[in-house]
């Protein structure tokens, strides 16, 4: 009797724990995919207003281009991903270097882009979770000539706020296809970090030109 | 005459049935020692890298001298609604293939929205020069098909004239060519030429409507043979996953300085 009784009780306390942990991260996840969702809501007014604003000149809007992607985007971490592999065994001071240099590259291939804007509109669907940092949020480009286009944003949760660290056009990862371009790079033969650094100085001064 | 190409063109498809299956066995990855490497590895296969780039650079000059300007030509000259036509046309002669490849992954709804487009397009769009259904029906091709089969996609290929393509999607296209109905028509009316025409046609449109985009991919690319190995892969998987978003298939960006390890859902 006894024993059924402390079997019972523990059966309780065992189902009231199970609850408890199975509505705790729940909750968490709810509000993290809200976050990612407001987020790319944000990101989405913001650019639409920017890109459409007729009184900016293209180097204002390219400002705020650059201040978006430092502040909404986790470059680090996307950097770090992008080398995939080549992380481990380049030095402290090669990394840092890398970082910075890939941001500029990142600015510079995407924002003379910035002038070809006509009339796109950012739709934001849905949020799904991917695990119990990120999620990715889900949204349309509709455009008034062509088809629209599908855009998924890897969020994550970075300590330090919701920031972005992949963009997915289409079911194509802009982060997958830096790291194999320069995993290419790097493995040429006498390339290395060095030589990726170099080519994408090279390409950077020839874009800003 | 019919039947006796019918059954040649049934050996040849499966010919290229076994072929996929023999380079395909060859083919299969092995784990290297360490998670990054056989991460790489997954990404990018591609043992025959020094032919593909010969052939990457052969396909680049053969594209700038011929097909380039002739796109570029075309997208000059030719109006818009004319060009819009030209791909109806094309895209609704694709639609009984894709019918024939939905059906074999399982996809029956898709299969009918290929059947009420052929229909409505050629009867209500005058032939298919109008898009009057308005499915947007994908693209699939028998390296789409193999794939939900569950056949590897074997080594990266740039095929002269043809561009990249997994061995699977290479197989299959040969596969796709021989159980066309469109190219069946096509030949028992004796019109031989078709085929040839149609691939030159669909050259020239796709490549019209691409010049923008690769001039800028080109353009932001240190190495361009390997950022359109990427694409052309990325892309195959979003094909055969039909759009479905892939959550399952994205890396790992937590890395080990972090917490938790991710967890898939």
């Amino acid at each position: 009797m006894v024993m059924n009784r402390r079997f019972f009780h523990g059966l309780l306390i065992a189902a009231m724990a199970m609850t408890a942990f199975v509505q705790a991260p729940a909750i968490a996840a709810e509000s993290k995919e809200q976050a990612a969702l407001a987020l790319v809501k944000n990101i989405g007014d913001e650019a639409v207003k920017t890109l459409a604003d007729t009184s900016l000149s293209e180097k204002q809007k390219q400002e705020h281009f650059e201040k978006f992607l430092d502040n909404s985007f986790d470059m680090p971490r996307i950097g770090r991903f992008v080398l995939g592999q080549y992380w481990r065994d380049a030095s402290s001071e090669q990394q840092t270097e890398f970082l910075k240099v890939f941001r500029d590259f990142m600015v510079a291939s995407y924002s003379e882009k910035i002038g070809s804007y006509s009339g796109e509109n950012l739709e934001i669907k849905d949020a799904t979770s991917l695990n119990d940092k990120e999620s990715l949020v889900h949204s349309v480009i509709t455009r008034p000539n062509g088809p629209p286009i599908k855009l998924d944003w890897r969020v994550r949760d970075t300590g330090n706020g919701e920031k972005i660290v992949d963009v997915i056009i289409e079911g194509i990862s802009m982060a997958q296809t830096h790291r194999s371009e320069f995993a290419s790079v790097i493995s040429q033969p006498g390339m290395g970090v060095d030589g990726l650094i170099n080519k994408l100085k090279e390409q950077i001064k020839t874009a800003s030109n | 005459m019919g039947l006796r190409s019918t059954s040649s063109s049934l050996k040849v498809g499966l010919m290229a049935t076994a072929l996929l299956i023999a380079v395909s066995g060859c083919a299969t990855p092995e784990q290297k020692e360490g998670k990054a490497v056989a991460v790489m590895y997954n990404e990018v296969y591609d043992p025959l890298e020094p032919m593909n780039r010969y052939f990457f650079d052969v396909n680049y000059a053969l594209d700038a001298l011929f097909l380039k300007p002739v796109a570029e030509m075309y997208r000059g000259v030719v109006p818009l609604p004319v060009r819009d036509s030209v791909t109806n046309f094309l895209t609704n002669l694709k639609q009984p293939i894709y019918l024939i490849n939905n059906v074999l992954q399982g996809e029956i709804d898709r299969a009918g929205h290929n059947m009420g487009s052929f229909v409505t397009n050629t009867f209500l769009g005058l032939g298919g020069l109008f898009d009057v259904a308005k499915l947007n029906n994908q693209q699939e091709d028998m390296g789409q098909t193999f794939a939900t089969w569950g056949v590897p996609e074997g080594p990266y290929l740039v095929v002269p004239v043809f561009g990249p393509r997994t061995t699977r999607a290479a197989v299959g296209g040969v596969a796709d060519y021989y159980l066309d109905p469109i190219n069946y028509a096509a030949k028992e009316n004796d019109m031989d030429h078709v085929g040839l025409i149609r691939a030159g046609a669909s050259g020239i449109d796709e490549r019209s409507r691409s010049i923008d985009a690769l001039d800028e991919i080109e353009k932001n690319s240190i190495d361009f043979y390997a950022t359109v190995r990427s694409l052309y892969r990325q892309n195959r998987n979003n094909l055969i996953l039909n759009g479905a978003s892939n959550s399952t298939q994205l890396p790992d960006m937590s890395f080990d300085d972090d917490d938790k390890p991710v967890k898939k859902n």
